[in-house]
């Protein structure tokens, strides 16, 4: 049989074969696209055991879900299991991916952790060594992954599958499927900050994933396991610790947690994963004390001043304080002070209503997120809540903080209160100007508040407190304004007020009706506070450089330093401010700190840094202080754009199949299979990698799979694929215009013989 | 029991235009061999010339081998036999700046660090002197190691490679010209090496 004529027909062959897959599609339901990804998100999850290495053993101390979301090897999961901690206190991170998907998973690599927030209960592991000890070459490392999704636009009732591993037995990945009952509302995420699922998940879940229909990650499953305790379903013992020659209820067990039913939006880890993937570090070069190290540390954790609000605002402040709701109250927040609380503090939120538990709006134990001390609140919006009594339960590492209750139900109350309060420096007509919540240091201060059903005669009250110390109190008045409407009031000190925080309660009849905290940071520039300059770039290889160079907005991507410096005005000890870092408008870091640096000061330095040069992009940092933005300034490195990753998209269609000898139906070992770029033939092919969209090799059983996921044509748009397969001995096979559609199955296995004989 | 006595048997004694067809078909299969040996050793002397003006380099090498010339990797240059079955053999170049006391001896020391670190099995076998040409001395290391797929979903079995670096110094620079082959097949896939050795030019 001469070439041509031999090509032909096993061209023939594979095109029955592809038209074979469509008949077969054909008389199927079309696969959404959560079921075209199932396949590779079942790939992409791994289990992640923490372990302690002794001199001849590793012992595993915490495990949990994960998953992989790069082909480079990142996967996210839980910090609780696997940074370090008194829970967990292993050194050694082993992954272990399921090679079918119907198998349990098997160790395979070694991973460090490369990005975490312990308060988030967010981690990036980054593979670096296989089982054996060998540092795995990350660009050769292909795994399958999954794409992160807008967890923002997550609705309720929305259909979410979540994807882990359930016992530490012989079972595979598991899926259970849900929907989004409930949203729960913290100060560090907004009204998404949980996510709350009808699906029943196992603790074992924790660090896993969350898809919403078209297969992107949306969410983790995240739960706190409190401590270790005997052996229990949610502390199961996996070894002999104890050498004792038995595996009892005597070894240590692995604490796991009950179930789980909240999720942490993906949104939280999207930084975290950006900043593992540029693999550029930050560091604040003058002031290291992360806020997250609590001065505190020693002490109780501690709750106190429980209220409820229906509403907050853009500075996470309540609008009002109420006592009672009405029938068909859609929002409700529960705010407490809290101090000694630290990121790895497990809290935990009970609520009841009418005696029962309410799980939409309580929240399982989980890790805390908001820093040492402050104002925090837990609350859920856009979801209409039945009347009865909710009583509020707060706990801190397994020990009541406090609690307290609300009655929502019967008719709206018209009756007196306050609200909306905003601060800033008066303009002629007695009105706060500025933006809002963070003032200008000087002599005074304004706020002013919304009243309503207020009637002449009433005793009210204003409480102003500075760090926690109340330092001005109005005596008892009676109100004079009428019913409704606006009123201004202000606290002065002839010899300055001080910077940093300060708080207003406002009172009726001795009940609390309004309040809200504020910060005096920086200069006044009219009514706006200066505090801190603008933040300029400078390049260098050590501070000391860095401080005598010349700032500039552009740089070579040859640097693997930038600095960045800025002046800083009137800031009080511990006031809380944030720095965030941007690339091409992505954020990837960002971090909450307390000031301990002097009042005033020149040339607080930040860095970013990269081995073998930054990225090209633009790089933005920001500073805040109370969710205000205070200072921004932008530098572009390279040609001032990230490059692109065409390995960086998960989506499409996974092409795997087997090689077989046309006599013997053996499997082939070690045949390559090339597929070539839409942008070529195989005539136009020049055996040059360039022209390559992807290649596999067979195994032992002639087994071949892409790690690149092909691209789907449409009417609109054709990927028309080449196929190359030769190999000394066979004849070979090539041919043109292999193209695959959304109806293609997925993923599209194929069945190739190669016949005998030399071309 | 019956013998019968095969020595008369009329078949033994084929006609002669029998025996003229036997030996036509043993003429016909020999030249089918010898056109088909020819052909191989065609297909095998084809070559394609690659050239890297900023490295400096001119290089034949065998036609239809894969071509990898990438930005952001630490060689320059490499082809690879992505027809054979099991470990593709393999010719690559690197280029490596070095000052002007660097001994190539340090840079195949460099190499099997890093490696070591990578590969498995990763062993030295022997390090000597090497003339490339007439005027051109350098040094050669031939390692082994045991090669793994990256892919941990397919059943791909390790397989034993063999290999060879040869370090020259040229100018600034180092240049080492690499041979890795499946050490089964190591002696016959070493005389290309051998050859696209001889037609290399820098």
């Amino acid at each position: 049989m001469n070439r041509p004529l031999a090509s032909y027909l096993l061209m023939i062959l594979i095109i029955s074969l592809f038209s074979g897959s469509s008949i077969v599609n054909a008389q199927s339901t079309v696969l959404t696209p959560f079921e075209q990804s199932l396949d590779r998100i079942k790939r992409a999850t791994v289990l992640v055991y923490l372990a302690q290495e002794t001199r001849d053993d590793l012992q595993i101390v915490c495990v949990g879900s994960g998953t992989l979301v790069s082909r480079r090897g990142l996967i996210l999961t839980n910090a609780h299991h696997t940074v370090p901690n008194d829970a967990c206190n292993g050194d050694t991170i082993i992954i272990a991916l399921s090679l079918s998907t119907e198998q349990a998973p098997i160790p395979l690599y070694r991973a460090e952790v490369a990005q975490a927030n312990e308060g988030l209960d967010l981690a990036v592991l980054q593979i670096t060594q296989s089982n054996d000890g060998r540092t795995v070459d990350l660009d050769t490392l292909s795994l399958p992954f999954v794409e992160l999704g807008d967890s923002n636009i997550v609705e309720l009732d929305d259909t979410v599958s979540v994807m882990g591993y359930i016992n530490l037995s012989a079972d595979p990945v598991q899926l259970r499927k849900g929907t989004i009952t409930s949203f729960t509302a913290e100060p560090s995420g907004g009204e998404k900050t949980w996510f709350k699922t009808s699906a029943a998940i196992p603790a074992l879940m924790a660090g896993g994933g969350v898809y919403n229909q078209n297969g992107e990650l949306i969410g983790i499953p995240t739960t706190a396991p409190l401590t270790r305790q005997t052996s229990s379903q949610t502390c199961p013992v996996l070894q002999d610790t104890n050498q004792d020659g038995t595996i009892n209820e005597r070894d240590t067990c692995i604490p796991i947690g009950g179930f789980i039913n909240a999720l942490r939006p993906s949104s939280f880890a999207q930084p975290l994963v950006r900043a593992a993937t540029l693999q550029t570090t930050v560091e604040v070069v003058s002031s290291p004390t992360n806020e997250s190290l609590s001065q505190f540390g020693f002490l109780s954790p501690l709750a106190t001043r429980f209220f409820f609000s229906t509403a907050i605002n853009e500075a996470n402040m309540p609008t009002n304080v109420i006592t009672s709701a009405p029938t068909g109250t859609r929002s409700l927040y529960l705010f407490f002070d809290y101090a000694n609380m630290q990121p790895n503090t497990v809290y935990e939120l009970r609520v009841n209503t009418d005696n029962i538990p309410n799980t939409a709006l309580s929240l399982a134990p989980v890790r805390w997120s908001g820093g040492s001390s402050g104002l925090w609140y837990v609350g859920t919006s856009n979801q209409v809540l039945p009347n009865g009594v909710y009583d509020f339960t707060l706990l801190a590492d397994n020990i009541v903080l406090g609690s307290t209750n609300i009655v929502i139900g019967g008719g709206a109350q018209f009756s007196p209160s306050f609200s909306d309060i905003v601060f800033g420096l008066a303009d002629e007509s007695g009105n706060p100007l500025g933006n809002g919540f963070v003032l200008p240091v000087g002599t005074i201060a304004n706020a002013r508040f919304i009243y309503r059903n207020m009637q002449d005669g009433l005793e009210w009250t204003a409480r102003w407190f500075y760090e926690g110390v109340e330092i001005f109190r109005t005596p008892p008045d009676v109100w004079r304004d009428g019913a409704d409407g606006s009123k201004t009031i202000s606290i002065q000190d002839a010899n300055g007020l001080l910077p940093g925080k300060y708080r207003l309660e406002l009172y009726i009849m001795g009940r609390l009706s309004a309040t809200s905290d504020f910060t005096l940071a920086g200069l006044a520039d009219g009514a706006f506070p200066k505090v801190f300059s603008e933040p300029t770039f400078i390049g260098g290889k050590n501070q000391i450089e860095a401080l005598n160079s010349s700032p500039t907005t552009n740089y070579p991507n040859t640097v693997e330093n930038l600095f960045t410096q800025f002046d800083w005005n009137k800031i009080g000890a511990n006031t809380r401010w944030r720095l965030e870092w941007y690339i091409d408008e992505e954020l990837f870091f960002s971090q909450n700190l307390s000031w301990v640096n002097p009042e005033n000061g020149t040339q607080f330095l930040t860095r970013i840094a990269r081995s073998g040069g930054l990225l090209d992009g633009r790089y933005r940092i920001d500073l805040y202080i109370d969710e205000i933005r205070l200072a921004t300034n932008e530098a572009s490195v390279g040609i001032g754009q990230l490059p692109i990753d065409r390995f960086a998209d998960p989506e499409g269609l996974a092409l795997r199949g087997r090689i077989l000898d046309a006599s013997s139906q053996q499997g082939l070992e070690g045949v390559s299979f090339i597929l070539i770029s839409d942008q070529f033939s195989v005539a136009d092919f020049a055996w040059n990698t360039s022209q390559i969209y992807d290649f596999a090799v067979t195994d032992r059983n002639g087994y071949f799979e892409l790690v690149r996921p092909l691209e789907l044509s449409n009417d609109d748009v054709s990927f028309p694929y080449s196929v190359l397969i030769r190999s000394d001995g066979y004849i070979p096979i090539e041919f043109d215009g292999f193209v695959v559609k959304a109806d293609t199955p997925n993923p599209l296995e194929l069945t190739i013989y190669l016949t005998k004989g030399n071309e | 029991m019956q013998v019968t006595d095969l020595r008369n048997n009329p078949f033994n004694d084929p006609p002669p235009v029998q025996r003229w067809g036997h030996i036509l078909v043993l003429v016909i299969g020999l030249i089918a061999l010898l056109t088909i040996l020819n052909l191989k050793n065609a297909t095998l002397s084809r070559k394609t010339i690659y050239t890297n003006i900023e490295v400096g380099i001119t290089a034949l090498y065998p036609a239809d081998w894969l071509l990898d010339e990438p930005t952001n990797a630490d060689y320059v240059f490499r082809v690879q036999n992505r027809h054979e079955r099991g470990y593709p053999t393999t010719f690559q170049i690197a280029s490596i700046p070095v000052s002007g006391d660097s001994q190539a001896r340090s840079i195949l020391d460099l190499l099997t660090l890093e490696r070591s670190k990578t590969l498995a099995a990763y062993r030295t076998l022997l390090v000597e002197s090497y003339q490339l040409t007439e005027d051109q001395e350098g040094i050669r290391g031939l390692f082994t190691y045991v090669e793994t797929s990256e892919n941990p979903f397919i059943q791909a079995i390790p397989s034993v490679v063999s290999g060879v670096d040869i370090v020259v110094n040229v100018g600034g620079r180092a240049l080492v010209i690499t041979f890795i082959s499946e050490a089964s097949t190591y002696d016959e896939n070493y005389i290309l090496f051998e050859t696209f050795l001889e037609d290399l030019d820098f």
